[in-house]
């Protein structure tokens, strides 16, 4: 009988039209109200609300990064490492070179972009899934990190601040007036350059071209070939994108921590796909929601947040999140499975597809 | 596809305009939380704060000169992540509470040796009242930014076990041992085992930790002073998370050089203890020198496997440390030194005093709250 | 399909060299100690875990399934076990009997879930992995579980001329393994549908009885290496499992599976490890930096994956040619 009361939820959860995100969106504030109920502690601004703010718009960001990956059907592993590799770069050209806080941001996610293409690169030429290939990058980047970490530092962070990087770290939008009012105290600055992110990447998926194309090679990638998208240059894009977003995290999370360490982006993997999957972004390629990922990222931060503020332990925390995971792949593939017949068809043509392109 | 975008720019706008009216903007003269309409500024009447960056001005300034009983502050004690260091301190807790009348006193280590967790680990247990903080900080190098921001809010916060790599200390206070002094000793210590000449390799914790470094220059200190006869094989760092990680890396060790290394110093608990399992199974004649005072090293002097322990002090760190950050944090005493730096004590156990070390511990620590009282703090009435 | 018989003796023979110079270089080095009966237990002791950790990702890798979650399923068993040995008071066999059970059937769980939603195994074993992570730590929270027997503690340094009792046993696993996929007929059609099922793979299409099978058999091989792990570990904690799932790719891809599934080199993951076991080694021979191994062991992998389509082509026209 569980099982009835999923698939009913599963039908307005999967439905993607704009129903959904406000199922998304009350649960949201309704889980919020829960924890507030339960617990008023969870209302406190400055220690709940601020910090809970600043992580979402920074994992929004690393949604969206696995989001762009997703939606050509990819996946995109590394992203973790990919932010590190970002903030490690920023970090040393803080340290090192005393750029600016702005061209330390700009190196550091253009070193993320460049190995978002040299995974790409290796996609496209290797024809090895692509989370075998982040996965392998992922563990190439783990050692590469910590050995310049442990090579350039004696405490393993880079510790200089550039002018403004502590400011935009702890202040809020109450900095920004518009004659006598001011935003809200609880809202961190980091939440514009992520809505910015957000931004852009709707402007990318909804109204230009290659955003268009990235879900058309998502939907299927022989068609895609056929209506003449360069798939290829496509592919490798898409992770230029996803990496160079994940880099923009990492960025984020020494703007929000003071320094840069080896650590940044260990904890991405498992939010990078709660964020995109609970907003109704497809595993499979071809669908994406960029509002949904804001959401769905809001959803699992205001849940991890209001576990630990109950002083819930880690093991509940992973626990719930597992779950979560499950549920949310469960209820898609649920709906996925209704729809079977005609996805059967199209997986026919695409099985034979790989076929022929596997003989050439 | 527009018309959708405009529903899509629709709920946005209407989600944005129902946080803010949720919220409330804050008004242009607001200070603090106190603007907020949340219960937030409930915990945060403590003493003035010496924070110098831009947030400072908001912080609860003005009720410098409040006094609150003991029995309103409930301490946090925050380590880095799980270790066996601190078996004692729930103990500790306990302890403080009941003998200073706390309202509470909790310890957390599920920092996991992240300094983001950490950070907001402690954002947490200040939303849940916690207003005195003992911390290990994960990170040293940038852990002062962590203390600032703790200070800025109203906060009491000490460093305990480790203080914050470089010169500067933004807590009120850092209650550690002299770790570079315990290394310099144990080296000392084995190389007198090991009659004066011979290889020794040096086993320790995490790089990042700022002990370590001090660690490593203590080792490398008695061995400079042998004059050529004691050769430092290597050191081994980064193996104080987990025991097998720590055994499987000197048994590494011990496979290709086994036979040129004749002592062992270990600086950290679980290195120490991986670097005894590991002889122990490859059957080598190699002396140990170990810290702390765990059950498998404490019976490891028993049974002879190894020579000797510099037991620390981290019962004393999480209980004197607990009554310094709550005295602090009712506003009866002042901190004479800000971010001063006191010695816990370090002892070197042998088979002789292995039974009877502990009773000079809590001597010692004893001593310390007295120290504190006359010395380093300036307490009304 | 003759490419096989070519070509699997020709990766396996090279290495073989490769490893036989390793430690020959590295014999010279260390004035001969590598050959001394203590180096053997503490070299032999490890391998023998390392090779069981690749044979839990070979055996879904080879029908092109993976499990993210070997790690801390290993580490959660392993509490269980700990935990009933501790504080149950359990005998050790029925403790360790458990701790098989459990194994495989978590990994049949990890099967049937990917069955069930026909979704790739990565993303369906990175829920439950996290959820294990979870499980392991509730089970022993931040201490470490020692308080049994002593003698299931010591049986991991055992040995017969400096060979571990337990190295023995898993070479004796290995050809069990190999058994399985050559002459058995369950075997035998998991490996054909793995093979055939490259393209379908990707698109989430699997035959899900081999699914099951390899998923189950993950388990298996999950819940030997946590054996070892109780053998040899002078406790358990939260961290048990968490440095397993590098060295579970690192094995088999080296060891030459083909990435899109249908191969099974038992062999090469053997030696594989065997080649990271002596990496290992190297660092702490010349003192290097412990990244240094993630470092390089992740090159390798990367260049492995990178190069794979060129061996398939190679291959491929080997086959044309003969």
């Amino acid at each position: 009988m569980a099982g009835l009361g999923l698939a009913i939820n599963a039908r307005t959860l999967i439905n993607r039209s704009n129903a959904q995100l406000w199922v998304l969106a009350s649960l949201v504030v309704l889980i919020w109200f829960a924890f507030t109920l339960v617990d008023p502690n969870f209302a406190n601004s400055v220690f709940v609300t601020y910090p809970l703010l600043r992580d979402a718009a920074t994992f929004t960001v690393v949604g969206l990064a696995q989001m762009t990956a997703l939606s050509i059907g990819h996946m995109n592993l590394a992203v973790g490492r990919m932010a590190a590799v970002a903030a490690m770069v920023a970090g040393i050209s803080f340290q090192f070179f005393g750029a600016s806080l702005l061209v330390g941001a700009l190196l550091g996610i253009a070193a993320a972009a460049l190995l978002g293409v040299l995974t790409g690169v290796i996609i496209v030429v290797s024809n090895v899934n692509s989370f075998i290939v982040t996965l392998a990058m992922d563990f190439l980047l783990v050692g590469f990190v910590a050995l310049v970490y442990t090579r350039l530092t004696t405490a393993a962070a880079f510790t200089v601040k550039p002018d403004g990087m502590k400011y935009l770290g702890r202040a809020s939008l109450a900095d920004i007036c518009a004659g006598p009012v001011c935003g809200p105290r609880f809202m961190p600055m980091l939440l514009i350059p992520a809505l910015v992110i957000v931004g852009y990447m709707i402007w990318i998926y909804r109204r230009s071209r290659f955003g268009r194309e990235l879900i058309a090679i998502g939907n299927s990638m022989r068609a895609s070939a056929a209506a003449a998208i360069p798939t290829r240059r496509r592919v490798i894009q898409a992770h230029a994108l996803s990496a160079a977003l994940a880099g923009a995290a990492g960025i984020m999370v020494v703007i929000s921590n003071g320094a840069a360490t080896a650590a940044i982006g260990s904890e991405f993997m498992i939010p990078s796909f709660l964020g995109p999957l609970l907003g109704g972004t497809s595993l499979l390629g071809g669908a994406v929601s960029v509002i949904g990922t804001i959401f769905g990222t809001l959803l699992t931060f205001v849940l991890r947040s209001g576990l630990t503020t109950h002083g819930v332990g880690l093991e509940a925390l992973n626990i719930s999140l597992g779950v979560l995971l499950l549920l949310v792949l469960s209820v898609q593939s649920f709906s996925r499975i209704r729809g079977q017949m005609r996805m059967a068809k199209a997986r026919m043509v695409r099985v034979r597809a790989s076929a022929a392109g596997s003989r050439r | 596809m527009t018309h959708r975008t405009r529903r899509i720019t629709r709920l946005l706008g209407a989600i944005a305009a129902g946080t803010l009216l949720f919220a409330g903007c804050s008004a242009n003269s607001a200070s603090s939380g106190s603007a907020s309409p949340e219960p937030a500024s409930a915990e945060e009447s403590a003493e003035g704060t010496s924070g110098d960056d831009t947030s400072a001005a908001d912080s609860s300034a003005g009720s410098a000169g409040d006094v609150m009983p003991l029995s309103e502050i409930k301490v946090a004690l925050v380590n880095g992540g799980p270790h066996p260091y601190y078996a004692s301190w729930p103990d500790a807790a306990a302890q403080a509470k009941k003998d200073f009348g706390l309202a509470d006193v909790t310890f957390d280590d599920t920092s996991e040796w992240d300094q983001t967790k950490q950070n907001a680990l402690l954002d947490s247990l200040a939303a849940r009242g916690y207003n005195a903080f003992a911390v290990f900080g994960v990170s040293p190098a940038d852990i002062n930014s962590t203390f600032e921001h703790l200070r800025d809010e109203g906060f009491a916060v000490g460093s305990v076990t480790s203080c914050p790599a470089g010169d500067k200390d933004s807590a009120y206070f850092c209650l550690s041992t002299d770790v570079e002094q315990a290394a310099y000793e144990a080296t000392k210590a084995l190389i007198d085992t090991l009659g004066g000449e011979g290889s020794i390799v040096h086993v320790t914790g995490l790089l990042v930790d700022s002990n370590t470094q001090r660690r490593i220059e203590g080792v490398e200190k008695a061995v400079a002073e042998s004059n050529g006869k004691i050769k430092l094989v290597q050191h081994i760092s980064d193996i104080d998370n987990d025991l097998q990680t720590a055994e499987k890396a000197v048994t590494d060790l011990l496979v290709s050089r086994g036979s040129e290394v004749d002592g062992i110093v270990g600086t950290s608990t679980v290195s120490a203890e991986g670097a005894i399992a590991a002889v122990k199974k490859a059957n080598l004649p190699i002396k140990i020198m170990a810290i702390d005072d765990t059950e498998p090293i404490l019976d490891g002097i028993r049974d002879g496997s190894v020579a000797g322990t510099m037991v620390q002090n981290p019962w004393g760190q999480a209980y004197v440390g607990a009554y310094v950050v709550a005295k602090l944090q009712s506003g009866q005493c002042t901190i004479n030194e800000d971010g001063i730096y006191v010695d816990s004590g370090s002892f070197l156990v042998g088979k002789d005093n292995v039974d009877t070390f502990d009773a000079k511990r809590i001597e010692k620590s004893k001593s310390l709250i007295d120290d504190f009282n006359n010395k380093y703090l300036t307490c009304k009435g | 399909m003759n490419s096989r018989r070519i070509r699997l003796p020709i990766h396996e023979a090279t290495l073989i060299l490769v490893i036989v110079i390793a430690y020959l270089v590295l014999n010279g080095t260390s004035s001969g100690t590598l050959l001394s009966e203590a180096a053997f237990i503490g070299l032999l002791g490890y391998l023998s875990l390392s090779i069981v950790i690749g044979f839990s990702q070979l055996t879904v890798l080879a029908v092109g399934q993976l499990n993210l979650a070997v790690g801390p399923m290993g580490g959660t068993v392993c509490a269980v076990a700990a935990v009933l040995m501790a504080k149950y008071q359990l005998p050790v066999p029925i403790a360790l009997i458990i701790l098989i059970v459990l194994a495989v059937a978590l990994g049949a769980v990890n099967g049937l879930l990917v069955n069930l939603t026909e979704l790739n195994s990565f993303i369906i074993t990175l829920a439950t992995m996290t959820v294990f992570v979870g499980v392991q730590y509730g089970l022993v929270g931040t201490s470490t579980v020692s308080s049994y027997s002593a003698a299931l503690k010591g049986f991991g340094s055992t040995n017969i001329g400096g060979v571990p009792l337990v190295f023995l046993g898993v070479l004796l696993f290995a050809g069990a393994l190999s058994v399985f996929y050559r002459k058995t007929r369950l075997g035998r059609r998991s490996l054909a549908t793995g093979a055939n099922s490259q393209g379908a793979f990707l698109l989430g299409i699997v035959n899900k009885r081999s699914v099951l099978v390899a998923h189950t058999l993950s388990g298996l091989c999950v819940g030997v290496a946590a054996l070892l792990v109780m053998t040899s570990a002078s406790g358990i904690n939260r961290s048990v499992g968490g440095d397993w799932l590098l060295l579970s790719f690192a094995a088999p891809i080296i060891g030459g599976i083909a990435l899109s599934g249908g191969r099974a080199p038992v062999l090469g993951t053997l030696l594989a490890a065997t080649l990271l076991r002596l990496i290992d080694v190297a660092r702490s021979t010349y003192a290097l930096d412990p990244s240094w191994v993630n470092f390089v062991i992740g090159g390798v992998v990367l260049v492995t994956v990178a190069l794979s389509e060129l061996r398939r082509r190679t291959a491929d026209r080997r086959v044309r040619i003969g």
